[in-house]
């Protein structure tokens, strides 16, 4: 290679629009949560799992549970959860509390932010946190909703403020 | 396993975040011809090529892979590209060992490459692995999975912010004695706990960089590896496993490792892994997953991870070395890296890994890791134990 051949590049942009299909049962899951307020999951009746967001099939048992809907109560635990604190492009600004949440009655979990902790004071902030933190789901006005995970927050269950 | 399957040569590319001298192709091609060069082939000896390129949007292209085929030497030949995501390196080194076990074909070049250097911020692209409909709205990316991961960890195995940074300082000491390897810079337990928070507990100094660069393997089968090679490596276990794990189901990513590694160990007979494995390059880009792979490989007790990490079992002169190369902490060409694994590995094996060589490898175990358990994603686990004998 020669050592003093400039070297370019040319910019280029990627700018695409799609509209993503949610297909059946997670239409309804949506439907349910902007119309009624409430989460609704399948369940498998072979292993009994319950799943959220819903699937129309178990893919451990391998069979349809597409009409099997069972509604789970707006509470739960926090599973696993991160305190993001790097502006990513095109992703929220920091801070924020990313968390994965087990609603109660269900086998898997949904992700979500963790709302309602003041984050002014990170390290404090962090030691309010904690795997198996009880939480709950608070959901906008019914006009506020459009059939989208926003639709609803999650904060602790128990507000030391 | 059918026909049995050896590694005759390996070909890396100088790995940097941005390699301005070379197209991809330009990169792929200087992977292939040094793996051949590495065992004095020619492209007449190569069978099949089974490419390795992860998500498209990283490069900015589309199906890159029709561009490459050429620099890997594929003209006249069987072609195809595999992508599993950060596995799709170990995923394209199987489906080339499957090529040769079948006696279909004798000799088959895997290469892969990325350019992660080509895009500002790929955690905004790797956004985009996630169901779309239920969890694109939370910023979910790679770094605060696994960060997520990592406080799960942390509680249930006991490990520190400290401990995570003893394995980062012990990961970009080994990059010094790899040429290859992207960072190459001093770091200490100190610099590592000051760095900027990411994502808690995540620390800049406990990610991978992005990199570019490119890796082939060359596979045979056992009479033209004996001819082709003065020390061939054998492929004695793999085993490869998805699941859709989210987390905070009972069964985490920790566990499918577990899985993938028994089922490879049992192929190759390995029943007692600390004793029988010299040397590891596993596939974990941030520090808490390696120290994660002590208990899940079968190093050792979960209880026993911290004791192992503060009494530097993985560094070159302990117990059992984890990644020599600096591993993708140091080095991550995202669709290459877990073929860099095994090429890592089988220099080892070989004894050609000059600075960076483990004395008297016999066994050498190389993993691989792609996907992320989440809404609309599956996990891709691969584990191969590769042998002198």
């Amino acid at each position: 290679m020669s050592d003093n051949i400039e070297l370019l590049s040319i910019p280029g942009k990627w700018d695409l629009t799609y509209n993503y299909t949610a297909g059946e049962t997670i239409s309804k899951f949506l439907i349910e949560i902007r119309d009624n307020a409430r989460i609704m999951a399948t369940k498998c009746n072979q292993c009994n799992r319950v799943i959220v967001p819903p699937r129309s099939y178990c893919e451990r048992c391998f069979i349809s549970i597409k009409d099997n809907w069972v509604e789970l109560e707006p509470t739960g635990t926090l599973e696993a959860y991160t305190i993001v604190t790097y502006k990513f492009e095109g992703l929220p600004d920091p801070p924020y509390i990313i968390g994965y949440f087990r609603l109660k009655g269900a086998d898997t979990t949904i992700p979500h932010f963790l709302t309602g902790i003041d984050l002014s004071d990170l390290e404090f902030a962090r030691k309010k946190i904690k795997v198996g933190l009880p939480v709950r789901l608070i959901f906008k006005n019914r006009g506020q909703r459009e059939g989208r995970m926003t639709d609803f927050r999650i904060e602790p269950l128990q507000h030391d403020r | 396993m059918g026909q049995r399957v050896g590694i005759v040569a390996t070909g890396q590319t100088r790995y940097r975040s941005k390699r301005k001298d070379c197209s991809a192709p330009d990169m792929v091609y200087e992977a292939t011809s040094r793996a051949l060069a590495d065992a004095a082939l020619t492209l007449k000896d190569i069978d099949a090529i089974i490419f390795g390129l992860a998500p498209e949007a990283l490069d900015g292209i589309n199906s890159m892979d029709k561009w490459c085929a050429d620099a890997a030497g594929a003209r006249n030949k069987p072609f195809m590209r595999v992508h599993t995501g950060g596995a799709t390196g170990s995923s394209v080194a199987n489906a080339a060992v499957y090529h040769v076990a079948s006696g279909m074909f004798d000799t088959v070049l895997a290469v892969a490459m990325e350019r992660v250097g080509e895009t500002p911020d790929a955690q905004t692209i790797l956004n985009r692995i996630y169901d779309p409909v239920v969890a694109s709205d939370f910023g979910l990316n790679i770094i605060n999975h696994v960060a997520m991961e990592t406080s799960r960890g942390m509680e249930a195995y006991g490990f520190t912010e400290e401990h995570m940074a003893m394995i980062s300082v012990k990961n970009h000491l080994n990059a010094f004695n790899n040429p290859y390897a992207h960072l190459q810079i001093n770091v200490s337990v100190e610099d590592v706990l000051k760095s900027p928070v990411v994502c808690w507990p995540l620390k800049l100094l406990d990610c991978c960089p992005r990199s570019d660069g490119a890796c082939a393997v060359v596979f045979a089968s056992e009479k033209k590896a004996k001819r082709m090679a003065p020390v061939p490596v054998w492929v004695n276990g793999m085993a490869a496993l998805t699941d859709i794990t989210v987390p905070g189901e009972i069964r985490g990513g920790q566990e499918q490792i577990r899985l993938t590694a028994a089922r490879a160990y049992q192929m190759a007979g390995i029943d007692h892994p600390r004793e029988q494995i010299q040397v590891v390059e596993c596939y974990a880009p941030f520090s808490s997953l390696e120290l994660m792979y002590y208990e899940t490989l079968g190093f050792c007790e979960r209880k026993d991870v911290v004791k192992l990490v503060e009494s530097g079992f993985g560094a070159m002169d302990g117990e059992v070395p984890f990644v020599p190369s600096g591993g993708v902490m140091c080095t991550n060409p995202i669709g290459a890296t877990a073929l860099i694994r095994i090429a890592e590995a089988a220099i080892q094996v070989m004894g050609k890994g000059e600075k960076r060589q483990v004395p008297d490898v016999t066994n050498a175990l190389a993993t691989g890791y792609g996907g992320s358990p989440g809404p609309g994603s599956a996990s891709f686990v691969t584990v191969m134990v590769l042998g002198k004998k």
